[in-house]
């Protein structure tokens, strides 16, 4: 065997072009290594799209070719589609229209074929009529191999590793090409052959490849896909280990260098080691099945058919021959008209009475939320509560910080992942808190302390002694915690405090800019943050009290906690960016920078932050302490209106949930529950419009409201912000819903009950397998199965000339792909004549409504 | 009417719709079996086949805390499961059987809930029945399950032919007197379908396998299932304190047990297989602690851990740490040199005084209770100058072992001690040792001191892994 790879090494150097051959490998890798999204730790969990290595493609060709490279369903089951439209997610009208598209319009749809049938019937049959099979989507058990490859790259990328594996510091490639030669269950797998290809693997992973892809006789022109698929073997480690190499930090690659090239190496090392037959994927019905099922529907014989023009059996094949995928795009096309056609309407009148002369009225109090969906019950409860006005603006405020926590904890960064940090602010304690947050902070150390006990003791023989100390204590917990998960919680904030009401971040103390450790922001950065908010939103009359409310989840004991936090937060809750920018607009230097720029404040404008808790619907204000007495009574008002509106919302959210609002308040502190909240389910559109023009809709926490105003953004440089950074965040968002819902087990992470937290963090599935990516099954689906997301991609509804939207699209690739391939749906309100104009593949087409 | 019609339609083909359906009988059939199962615990007190002992109080107690638990937890956590109501009626019925077993009287009644509590124990580790994984593991367990069963009613019934009775007392007064040819090989026996319980080797892959279960079968499981092993061999000491052979069988299975598992909990990189191996680990001390004779002792560390370990696992969704290194969990990383060294030696010279001062009865308990105080308080004794709650910390770990000490005390107070132990007290002096040295080597692994061989590393890797 020596003597085989010798020779084949041999002959690899020996081939002319080795160095270009190998180079071009590399180079393929490289864009192989695109395949998957990345996939953030869940601590600071961000939506992504899991097929945006696919989004240079239509959406329409990008889901089948993904679904078959990682072993995914490409849509619901017919099943399920039928109950989304008996339940009205999905109306008549729409359908027939897609339906008719679908098969190129009126005249294919209609064309007689035989005695009254036409294509159209034969492909409502097939969508509406005919048995479909309603398997749930299963998860596939990895083949033998990958498994085991799993199970070692667990080992590897655990943060919390009691044992390192030995040689982590050389890499993953070199790390695991040694223990794999020693690994039992491997060998076990393999034979005589197998075990010399192991212990002979070429050192350079890249060399690997070469050395596989011609094992395996992989043509020039098949290379590509066949590095895609060695990706795809194990598509959610892959996706850490591109959130590892893309986004992490240097120390989380400290000591443990891993590459995507290691990991393809890996897979096409095993490949060759343990040889797989090919995986069986249970074969839908052939379309000829399909077709005698069609026939045999209409009560149509083969001699019936026979007689027909060859045109009308070829339509009939083709009917026949079309894939659920194809059917389930038809069905999630219907949805997303239903949507845009109840809403379009709606937006275009009140765009047209937009133009009638707007109440002056100084608003009571004003309230800036962020985009995210579930502000959007809360916005609307509040400003029923009296003149109080509204607005969205990204969670984080604009605000490209991290965050040095005052504690031992590490630096975290509360921006959008597009971004990375300009700034690292301090926390300290908030001003007239000081002894407060003393306290806050040694109890929570104490905490620490505690735990760091236990975990120093409870393995090995010492554990036998910690955990007979330790059962008393658990078995008093677990009764408070289950059967009286709310006054537990009360209690536990009571003793430990809150670390975030008494610590805030600041972004200079009284002698200018904080400059230990280059920590804190310039005031003209400041200047230009708080600029920004303003040239955004289209904020021009403030309040005598405006509130910048962040948000966060509550939620205990549940791994996808920072999935309910903010995103624009770099999925943590958002209160103290809120803190942060109130504070800079209360600076009065910051103000003078303003009123230089063109953006005077009345003098008696107070800005508080709050945070929004979207599980519980409680809106907690951040430092009254500062808010000026003249402002008290101020405060009072919106403080009630926040409990009404608190209320209001969360009965709302609970019909939405099927339980009752108390039940939520439970739910948020019990540590058994699945579903504190629906999250960002449901999610279809986003809107960049004032709010005036959806203030009187509806919207039942599926949409994203950006504010902004046309009329003061002359060049569209905001426009091109907003389109090109929270847009883009909306549409992954909105795209890990999707495809979470449309195969569970695949893009998403399946039932929370089953899941494993492994290396601190991710989950993986029972015990063990491929990481998991996206979200929870409890998070998509109601508790009967049905799905509460309706798989629709997002509809982006922007109010502003129809030029300025088309020339942002032309001009920045980033949404041009996006609109260009069908990702999402662009509509633009003409401002002027108050219509909605959808884009359609490069030309603006009167959205019939 | 046509809508009716439509609906119902639906719910036959929909696998999830069941639960919708509108009419629902207070008592479905599914739970007549349950009930079959209370009437049978009913009539064993009214009719006076109930023997109230210390090591059955233990274990329906301890069963019956965690069932509450974990039943009022699963409301919650199985809520989007259609199959919640077959949980919630096994997990009942699984609590009837342990209480059955731990107050019969009769031997024949103890191994028929002995037999009733493993097949649910099987069926909820099959819980997810359309998922491979879940039905392997639920096919292992019962194959498991199915060994330990057979031991136990081989054992039982040699027992009752020598001692010419079922119950239990009678077999347990017969036992010292009985005739070796009958009893060796039932001690054996009972020693083999402990060791199917506990899920100590060869039997530890049924419970290694078992995480495609959910979450609370798991808390169910580690807690009051696999402790049943503890509680047949205490309940039927006399016939383990008359069969030594069995007994040092057992003691050796024991420790590799407690020393495997602690090893393969190093490895292993998730929170439930990690706490799966923990448990293994805990069992074998357990057995070890029942084979040297401390009943009193093996029978607070089941309740104890049972509890323990019932809270870890239903608070594991939990664990993600919020670090990108583990500088963020200080102290799993081991304790520094020469700490753990140190601590060892003073524990070993301690203990060494107590055998010279003829006081070595429980050595191993005290030793490793003293070595884990110290371990704690060396992470402890940090935060003291920190802030006046550093003293808080430093004395909860003192705390803990004082009323762990106590709780022991009462135990003993209610369980009498073998007769004899089976090791003289300079033996459990070297077991000391060879625990603590392998504390201290496992203290140089997690430091990255001491590198295992990649082979070893390899074999815990997969430890109790399908392919493996």
């Amino acid at each position: 065997m020596t003597v085989a790879t010798g020779t084949l090494a041999k002959t690899l150097s020996s081939t002319l072009g080795f160095h270009a051959e190998r180079e071009q490998l590399s180079a393929l890798a490289s864009i192989a290594a695109q395949t998957v999204a990345p996939l953030w730790p869940l601590n600071s969990a961000i939506a992504v799209n899991p097929l945006s290595g696919f989004e240079d493609q239509a959406f329409e060709d990008a889901l089948p070719e993904a679904a078959a490279l990682f072993g995914a369903r490409t849509s619901l089951s017919l099943a399920e589609w039928r109950k989304l439209m008996a339940e009205g997610r999905i109306d008549y009208v729409p359908l027939r229209k897609a339906v008719v598209e679908s098969l190129g319009g009126l005249d294919e749809a209609f064309a007689p074929l035989g005695p009254d049938l036409n294509a159209y019937n034969l492909l409502v049959a097939r969508l509406t009529e005919m048995d479909a099979d309603d398997a749930a989507p299963v998860r596939h058990p990895l083949p033998p191999a990958m498994a085991v490859l799993a199970r070692w790259l667990a080992a590897f990328f655990d943060r919390n590793a009691a044992l390192r594996l030995p040689g982590r510091e050389r890499g993953l490639y070199a790390c695991l090409c040694d223990v794999l030669q020693h690994d039992p269950a491997l060998l076990r797998l393999t034979d005589a052959t197998g075990a010399n290809w192991l212990a002979h693997a070429p050192a350079d992973p890249l060399d690997m490849l070469l050395f596989a892809a011609r094992r395996d006789a992989v043509a020039q022109d098949r290379r590509l896909p066949w590095l895609r698929a060695l990706v795809a073997a194990l598509p959610g480690w892959a996706a850490h280990l591109r959130w590892r190499a893309e986004h992490a930090g240097p120390e989380a690659r400290l000591g443990a260098p891993a590459t995507m090239l290691d990991l393809m190496a890996l897979v096409a090392l095993l490949q060759g080691v343990v040889r797989a037959g090919p995986r069986v994927v249970p074969e839908a019905a052939g379309p000829e099945a399909v077709e005698a099922a069609l026939m045999a529907h209409f009560g149509l014989s083969a001699d019936d058919v026979a007689q027909w023009p060859q045109a009308s059996r070829d339509t009939l094949k083709a009917v026949a021959s079309r894939t659920i995928g194809e059917l389930g795009l038809i069905f999630q096309q219907a949805a997303e008209a239903t949507f845009l056609g109840a809403l379009a309407p709606q937006l275009e009148g009140a765009s047209a009475r937009l133009t009638a002369p707007q109440s002056q009225l100084r608003p009571e109090a004003q309230a800036v939320f962020c985009i995210d969906v579930r502000s959007e019950p809360l916005r609307r409860a509040l400003e029923a509560q009296g003149r109080f006005e509204t607005l969205g603006y990204a969670g984080f405020f604009g605000l490209p910080i991290a965050i040095n926590p005052a504690c031992a904890a590490p630096t975290r960064n509360q921006l959008p992942v597009l971004l990375s940090p300009s700034h690292v602010v301090p926390e300290r304690a908030a001003v007239g808190r000081e002894a407060e947050a003393g306290a806050v902070l040694a109890r929570h150390a104490a905490i620490d302390d505690a735990q760091a006990m236990l975990n120093s003791t409870k393995g090995g023989a010492t554990g036998f002694a910690t955990a007979e100390a330790a059962g008393p204590v658990a078995a008093v917990a677990m009764l408070a915690r289950t059967l009286a998960p709310r006054l537990t919680d009360t209690l536990r904030k009571r003793l430990l405090g809150e670390r975030g009401q008494a610590l805030v971040p600041v972004a200079s103390n009284d002698h200018g800019p904080v400059h230990d450790h280059g920590e804190g922001i310039p005031l003209d950065q400041q200047i230009a943050y708080a600029r920004g908010m303003f040239a955004l939103t289209g904020l021009a009359r403030t309040a005598r009290l405006v509130a910048l409310v962040g948000h966060g989840g509550c939620t205990t004991n549940n791994a996808f906690a920072a999935s309910l936090d903010c995103g624009a937060c770099g999925g943590h809750p958002g209160g103290p960016n809120a803190r942060l920018m109130a504070s800079i607009l209360n600076t009065p230097a910051v103000r003078q920078g303003l009123a230089a720029q063109g953006i005077a404040l009345p003098d008696d404008t107070w800005f508080i932050a709050a945070q929004h808790d979207t599980t519980r619907d409680v809106v907690e204000v951040f430092d009254r302490q500062l808010v000026p007495p003249s402002h008290a009574g101020d405060l009072a008002r919106l403080d009630k209106a926040f409990v009404q509106a608190g209320a209001r919302s969360r009965a709302e959210r609970a019909a939405q949930l099927e339980r009752t609002a108390d039940d939520l308040l439970t739910g948020a502190a019990h540590w058994g529950e699945v579903r504190p909240e629906w999250g960002l389910s449901g999610n279809a559109a986003f809107i960049i419009a004032p709010r005036a023009l959806t203030r009187d809709l509806n919207l039942g926490g599926n949409a994203f409201l950006h504010s902004y105003d046309w009329k003061q953004d002359a060049d569209g440089s905001a426009l091109t912000s907003i389109m090109t950074a929270p847009m883009i965040v909306a549409q992954w968002i909105n795209c890990q819903y999707l495809f979470s819902t449309i195969d569970n087990a695949v893009f998403g992470a399946g039932d929370k009950t089953t899941q494993n937290v492994i290396g601190g963090f991710g989950v993986v599935q029972g015990s063990g397998g491929d990481l998991c990516t996206g979200l929870p099954r409890q998070s998509l689906f109601r508790d009967d199965g049905t799905p509460y997301h309706t798989p629709r991609r997002l509809a982006v509804i922007v109010e502003a000339p129809l030029q300025r939207v088309q020339d942002i699209v032309l001009r920045h690739d980033a949404v041009g792909r996006l609109v260009e391939n069908g990702w999402i749906n662009l509509v633009v309100i003409d401002p002027w004549k108050h219509r909605a104009h959808h884009w359609v593949r490069g030309e603006w087409a009167a959205k019939p409504c | 009417m046509n809508q009716n019609a439509l609906r119902a339609g639906a719910g036959h083909r929909s696998l999830h719709a069941r639960r919708t359906t509108a009419w629902r009988s207070p008592v479905s059939m599914a739970d007549l079996p349950v009930l079959a199962l209370g009437g049978l615990l009913v009539s064993t007190v009214a009719y006076g086949h109930a023997q109230p002992t210390t090591a059955g109080v233990a274990l329906s107690a301890l069963s019956l805390l965690v069932t509450v638990v974990v039943v009022v937890f699963a409301r919650r956590q199985l809520r989007a499961d259609p199959r919640a109501a077959a949980f919630t009626r096994m997990a009942i019925g699984l609590a009837i059987a342990t209480v059955l077993m731990g107050f019969a009287a009769d031997a024949l009644l103890l191994c028929a809930a002995w037999i009733v509590s493993g097949r649910l124990m099987t069926g909820l580790i099959g819980h997810v029945g359309e998922w491979a994984e879940a039905r392997s593991a639920a096919r292992r367990a019962s194959i498991s399950f199915a060994v330990g069963d057979l031991a136990l009613v081989g054992g039982v019934l040699l027992l009752a032919v020598g001692a010419g009775s079922t119950g239990i007392t009678p077999i347990i007064a017969a036992a010292p007197t009985m005739s070796d040819t009958l009893l060796i090989p039932a001690a054996f026996l009972l020693v083999i379908a402990a060791l199917a319980r506990c899920a100590l080797p060869p039997f530890s892959t049924w419970l290694m396998r078992s995480l495609a279960a959910p979450t609370p079968v798991s808390a169910l499981m580690h807690a009051g299932f696999v402790n049943a092993g503890g509680f047949l061999l205490v309940r039927f000491a006399p016939v383990l304190e008359a069969a030594t052979e069995a007994r040092f069988m057992l003691f050796a299975i024991g420790i590799v047990a407690a020393l495997a598992g602690s090893v393969i909990m190093l490895v292993r990189s998730d929170v439930k297989g990690s706490l799966a191996a923990s448990t293994v680990a805990q069992m074998g001390f357990m057995l070890l602690t029942v084979a040297l004779g401390a009943y009193a002792a093996a029978l607070w560390h089941m309740v104890a851990h049972g509890l323990f370990k019932a809270w870890l696992f239903l608070g594991s969704a939990g664990t993600i740490s919020a670090g990108t290194s583990s500088a963020a969990s200080p102290g799993a990383k081991g304790l520094p040199q020469p700490l753990p060294a140190v601590i060892a030696l003073a524990t070993m010279a301690a203990a060494l005084t107590l055998l010279m001062m003829g006081r070595g009865a429980a050595l191993l308990p005290g030793g490793l209770a003293s070595a884990a105080l110290a371990s704690a308080l060396a992470v402890g004794l940090r935060a003291i100058p920190r802030s006046p709650l550093g003293l808080l910390v430093a004395a909860a770990p003192i705390a803990l072992i004082a009323l762990n000490a106590a709780a022991l005390a009462v135990m003993s107070a209610m369980q009498a001690n073998a007769a004899l132990p089976l090791i003289p007290d300079h033996a459990q002096f070297g077991l000391l040792s060879l625990l603590l040295a392998g504390w201290v080597v496992q203290q140089q692994v997690s430091r990255g001191e001491i590198a295992l061989p990649p082979a070893v590393v390899a074999r815990l890797v997969h430890a109790g892994n399908p392919s493996a």
